[in-house]
């Protein structure tokens, strides 16, 4: 075994992906140089969601996948850690946005390896929105895949927020946002209970509730599966790092949140 | 050292029944096993002399890595969480068991 040597204008420097293309090895990409991706038969990933509060950021997504208009998968999970300090989660078509995911983490490692540093918060969201955007041809055909990036930026001591758009575009969102399917209603749920400074018992009782009046309207997006056991999955990043909010706690609020709803004489 | 000469250490984890294991290699591609502490470079002796006396396997990080620092500065100086660089290597930091100690947390744990 030896290593790869490059000349400085072949170097692919701290570019995982390019690394892969100078040594040559093979890809698949999904994209067909004619035609358009199927309607159906690929899986698709729903609303995701994700606020601030006072020591970082919640994030959380429902667990379910559809194709077409069948449920396609109960469990499927859309929140991942991308490095210790960040994490992404992801809509859309679920075999693409995973496999963005698995790079993204491949990348931040690869990038600290070859550099010797960490990147900022900032340069790992602008190299998740290269991501999408070498992903644009793909979107272009129907597979789009649209990340939600957030983290605790070290330097500045807060958590924050990334959105993207297909083009790989990416803008900050100062409090919070939501993506997918049910982004809007789960959008519009966080708006309503909003303030600065949450604490994290509030921002997850947020992003749940969010969750679950997400579920309530649109077909896409998977409430708590009470009978099943299977929850939507919550996550936090603060200056420890990342941490998944137990099951058994998100199981807990769930059941709170349902019993209030339901002694306040209240619709679901 | 001379110039162009290189010393690697390569640390391992345990795995329950091993111990956790240092390979000292130095230029010439010899392997030492450290199973305690390493000291790579040119003037290794006295941080040696000086770990040798307060190495312990109950240290926790911090304190670890309060005698390192120390004995790399020596007796004439102090060195501040900028002038180093410092990594830890452990089980449950997630994807990777490698992680960098920077910024805010290395000042903390530095005391």
């Amino acid at each position: 075994m030896s290593l790869p040597l490059f000349s400085t204008t072949e170097d692919p420097g701290p570019d995982f992906a390019g690394l892969m293309r100078r040594l040559r090895v093979p890809t698949h990409p999904l994209v067909s140089s004619t035609g358009a991706a199927p309607a159906e038969g690929f899986r698709h990933g729903t609303t995701v969601v994700a606020l601030r509060y006072a020591d970082g950021v919640v994030m959380a997504g429902d667990r379910r996948a559809t194709e077409g208009h069948a449920i396609a998968h109960r469990a499927m999970e859309k929140v991942f850690p991308a490095d210790r300090y960040s994490a992404v989660a992801i809509a859309g078509a679920a075999g693409p946005a995973v496999e963005m995911v698995r790079l993204f983490q491949t990348q931040l490692e690869h990038y600290e390896k070859v550099e010797g540093v960490v990147l900022s918060l900032e340069g790992k969201a602008n190299q998740l929105g290269q991501m999408v955007r070498e992903h644009l041809p793909m979107a272009m055909q129907g597979l789009a895949v649209v990340p939600l990036y957030a983290g605790y930026d070290l330097a500045r001591q807060t958590g924050r927020i990334f959105t993207y758009d297909v083009t790989g575009g990416h803008y900050e969102e100062t409090e919070y946002n939501a993506t997918g399917s049910g982004g809007r209603d789960a959008r519009t749920t966080v708006k309503l209970g909003f303030r600065d400074g949450l604490s994290r018992d509030e921002a997850v009782e947020l992003a749940i509730q969010s969750l679950y009046e997400a579920a309530d309207e649109d077909s896409a997006t998977g409430g708590p599966d009470l009978i099943r056991g299977i929850y939507p999955l919550v996550a936090t990043v603060t200056d420890e790092g990342f941490a998944a909010v137990p099951e058994a706690e998100v199981a807990e609020r769930f059941a709170s949140l349902i019993e209030r709803r339901r002694t306040e004489g209240r619709q679901p | 050292m001379k110039p162009l000469e290189v010393e690697i250490l390569v640390a391992e984890l345990g795995n329950g029944q091993r111990p956790p294991q240092l390979y000292h290699i130095a230029y010439e591609g010899t392997i030492t096993d450290e199973d305690r502490f390493a000291v790579l470079g040119g003037e290794t002796e006295a941080i040696v002399v000086k770990l040798q006396a307060e190495w312990s396997d109950s240290w926790t990080l911090p304190e670890a890595l309060r005698s390192a620092v120390g004995a790399l500065a020596g007796p004439d100086r102090t060195l501040e969480a900028a002038d180093l660089e410092v990594a830890a290597l452990a089980e449950g930091n997630g994807r990777r068991a490698f992680r960098r100690l920077v910024d805010e947390e290395l000042v903390t744990l530095l005391g």
